[in-house]
């Protein structure tokens, strides 16, 4: 995993997505990363994101639910064409401040995470190494989709997690990069999706080993079964 | 906290690059999650005429022995940008975003790969599993190339790069390190992923994996005997 170090904040590359955390312990920021990848394998295994986006984005937080992270609210909205240009910054940006509006209902928090989550683009915009490797994770897909995760805790240990993603019909040109990508609504389908959802420890502590038997129990399937006597060139 | 040091072993037709910062336990892990994947993709499919079912199945083991795959990567290319055109240039371009701390010494590493004879042991068994020339009646004979190297850090974090070609060139006994002739070269794909082993999914196959692993470790495994202070 790619991670970069933002005035204090830990953002990470995940499976193509950006992870925030924000004053996470480091048990919860563990807890964000496998239910995050967990999830997003179960909804891709469904659905494609790109050219599936809602299912896709509906899929992941029911999945997200059962490993412990309750939506309090959720959107999935087509951007109107009244904008003229969308960039992925912005949709993403947008996205994850209507999750945050959901959870919390307070301006300056909600104003201070806003802040956190487009500084958090910039910050992976101005990795090298990040941008290559978002560029290279979207280079095949048909259309574009990402999603942003902004994940706080507050000091009574309450953790909430705000998810944006974008997703549109219209992919960026070769050799540009993913985040600065700019793209006009008139030829073009985008939609963003919002959600917030609150962390209970709980919950997740009753299905991690389930999450680690899941994929143990295949692990232990395959090193039994699976042959390992190289084929015979002919 | 890396001392910027690598020891060199060959698995299959893998060059791993294996951090000095890894404890025993981890540097067997590390050879025997990847042996696992490269034999079981290596009885289902043939590595060089087979190659993308080969690596789809591949990349399948390393998610079902607990590898949380982060970042994967596919170009289906010829890339005429890598500097020198040589099929390990083009594995060590596709490594792309390595920690800039480590740069020196990988690319130390590089070099001492590119030192080594071509009489080596590993550079005959690589070229064994790595290398075949096909011809058939009537048509240009077709040399095919798959190589990977990958960089093993402590968590076990991974970052691999892999490079599948198909070239009417002919090539020498040094193949890893010759000049491609870009107008020779019919296919070429580039692949990378980055990921880290999930430490509890592994703690529970790793005794069936060594198990299993055992009686052909010594077949596809070999170090390259460099010194890993040199690196």
């Amino acid at each position: 995993m790619s991670e970069i170090q933002n005035a204090g904040n830990n953002v990470q590359v995940n499976n193509g997505d950006l992870l925030v955390f924000v004053g996470l312990s480091e048990e919860n920021s563990d807890a964000l990363k496998y239910s995050h990848l967990f999830s997003s394998l179960a909804a891709s295994a469904e659905y494609f994101p790109t050219t599936e986006g809602q299912q896709w984005f509906q899929a992941y937080l029911k999945t997200m639910e059962s490993c412990g992270w309750l939506p309090v609210k959720f959107s999935y909205v087509k951007e109107a064409a009244s904008a003229q240009n969308f960039s992925v910054k912005n949709l993403l940006v947008k996205a994850v401040k209507a999750g945050l509006g959901y959870a919390t209902g307070g301006a300056s928090m909600v104003s201070s995470l806003v802040s956190v989550a487009s500084d958090a683009v910039d910050t992976v915009a101005q990795s090298p190494e990040a941008v290559a490797l978002l560029d290279r994770l979207n280079a095949e897909k048909e259309g574009t989709s990402l999603s942003i995760a902004v994940c706080t805790q507050q000091a009574n240990g309450e953790v909430m997690l705000s998810v944006g993603c974008i997703q549109s019909s219209e992919s960026p040109p070769d050799k540009s990069s993913f985040l600065v990508f700019e793209w006009s609504s008139s030829h073009s389908d985008s939609y963003t999706g919002a959600a917030a959802l609150t962390f209970h420890r709980g919950l997740y502590d009753t299905v991690k080993s389930t999450l680690i038997q899941r994929v143990g129990d295949k692990s232990k399937n395959d090193v039994l079964t699976k042959p390992i006597e190289p084929k015979k060139r002919p | 906290m890396h001392t910027k040091r690598f020891s060199l072993v060959l698995s299959g037709n893998c060059l791993l690059l294996l951090s000095a910062d890894l404890d025993d336990q981890q540097r067997q892990d590390a050879i025997d999650a990847h042996l696992f994947c490269w034999l079981n993709a290596s009885a289902e499919f043939l590595l060089l005429s087979e190659n993308q079912q080969w690596h789809g199945t591949y990349m399948d083991r390393h998610t079902g022995l607990g590898w949380v795959v982060s970042a994967t990567g596919e170009r289906i290319n010829v890339e005429t940008a890598t500097v020198p055109f040589t099929p390990l240039a083009i594995a060590w371009h596709g490594l792309g975003s390595l920690p800039a701390s480590l740069l020196p010494t990988l690319n130390a590493a590089l070099t001492m790969i590119q030192a080594l004879p071509e009489t080596h042991p590993a550079l005959q068994a690589l070229g064994a599993e790595a290398l075949e020339r096909t011809q058939a009646p009537g048509v240009k004979p077709v040399t095919r190339i798959a190589l990977e190297l990958r960089v093993v850090l402590p968590g076990l974090k991974v970052l691999a790069s892999s490079v599948f070609l198909e070239t009417h060139q002919c090539l020498e006994r040094q193949w890893l390190t010759q000049p491609l002739e870009i107008e020779e070269v019919s296919r070429q794909v580039t692949r990378n992923f980055t990921g880290e082993l999930f430490p509890d999914v592994f703690a529970g196959i790793r005794t069936l994996l060594e198990t299993r692993l055992e009686p052909l470790r010594a077949m596809y495994v070999m170090p390259l005997n460099v010194r890993e202070d040199s690196l």
